[in-house]
């Protein structure tokens, strides 16, 4: 679908930054501002990784997969 | 084309059809051209294509209500089966013929691989949130499961099969 503008490893990588992300803040790991801002930042990458979708690869008319074959 | 024309001849057509709306100045479908004439030589002599060119057979895309273009139809006994707007993956399209030829319209499903995704998403997010105590991952953790398990949710974030 043209949707889509990530490929499957992008995505893979999302969903994982985004878990690591929120276990680093949610646990604690990472305290402070940083710590807040990962609580949050983190469900960014797997929102966008779940989908498949990057708004910001729109901005810039870039994306990661191959186009429908 | 007469609009009745084109639907009798489709209903007296003894082969399922599928109905290509396009137009010269289209360019998703001069770029899907060449995957639907493979898809054609592999399904020939059980499902035909025919090329209608809204631009000159403009009552022919109206009797379908066919208002963007590249827009599929798969007729089946001379009903409209099913249809695809867009220039679809080489999966879609070939579950398009499938379709045609069978007559069973089949309900569109998420990607095995977004599935997998998806699960292995919610398995992490609530590991995480047992682990932390945080609600929020635990919602997180129901909703892409329920992303993950439900065919419809998210319907249109539908990938390729």
């Amino acid at each position: 679908m043209k949707f889509i503008n990530e490929a499957g490893w992008d995505r893979a990588l999302r969903v994982i930054a985004g878990v690591v992300l929120l276990y680093l803040g949610w646990a604690g790991v990472v305290t402070g501002t940083l710590g807040t801002v990962f609580k949050w930042l983190g469900f960014l990458p797997l929102i966008t990784g779940l989908v498949g979708w990057c708004p910001a690869y729109t901005l810039f008319g870039t994306r990661t997969n191959k186009a429908p074959q | 084309m007469n609009a009745a024309v084109f639907q009798s001849r489709l209903e007296e057509h003894g082969r399922p059809v599928i109905v290509d709306f396009w137009a010269p100045w289209c360019g998703p479908c001069r770029a899907m051209a060449p995957l639907l004439a493979d898809l054609e030589r592999e399904f020939e002599g059980r499902v035909d294509v025919w090329r209608v060119n809204v631009d000159t057979d403009a009552e022919a895309a109206t009797a379908f209500s066919v208002r963007v273009i590249p827009t599929l139809v798969g007729v089946h006994g001379g009903r409209e089966v099913t249809r695809m707007i867009g220039a679809p993956s080489r999966t879609r399209l070939r579950s398009l013929f499938e379709q045609a030829e069978t007559g069973v319209a089949v309900a569109p499903r998420i990607a095995r691989r977004d599935r997998a995704l998806r699960t292995a998403a919610a398995a992490g997010l609530a590991l995480v949130g047992w682990r932390t105590g945080a609600t929020i991952l635990y919602i997180a953790a129901a909703l892409t499961l329920l992303a993950a398990l439900h065919d419809v949710f998210l319907a249109p974030f539908r990938s390729r099969r």
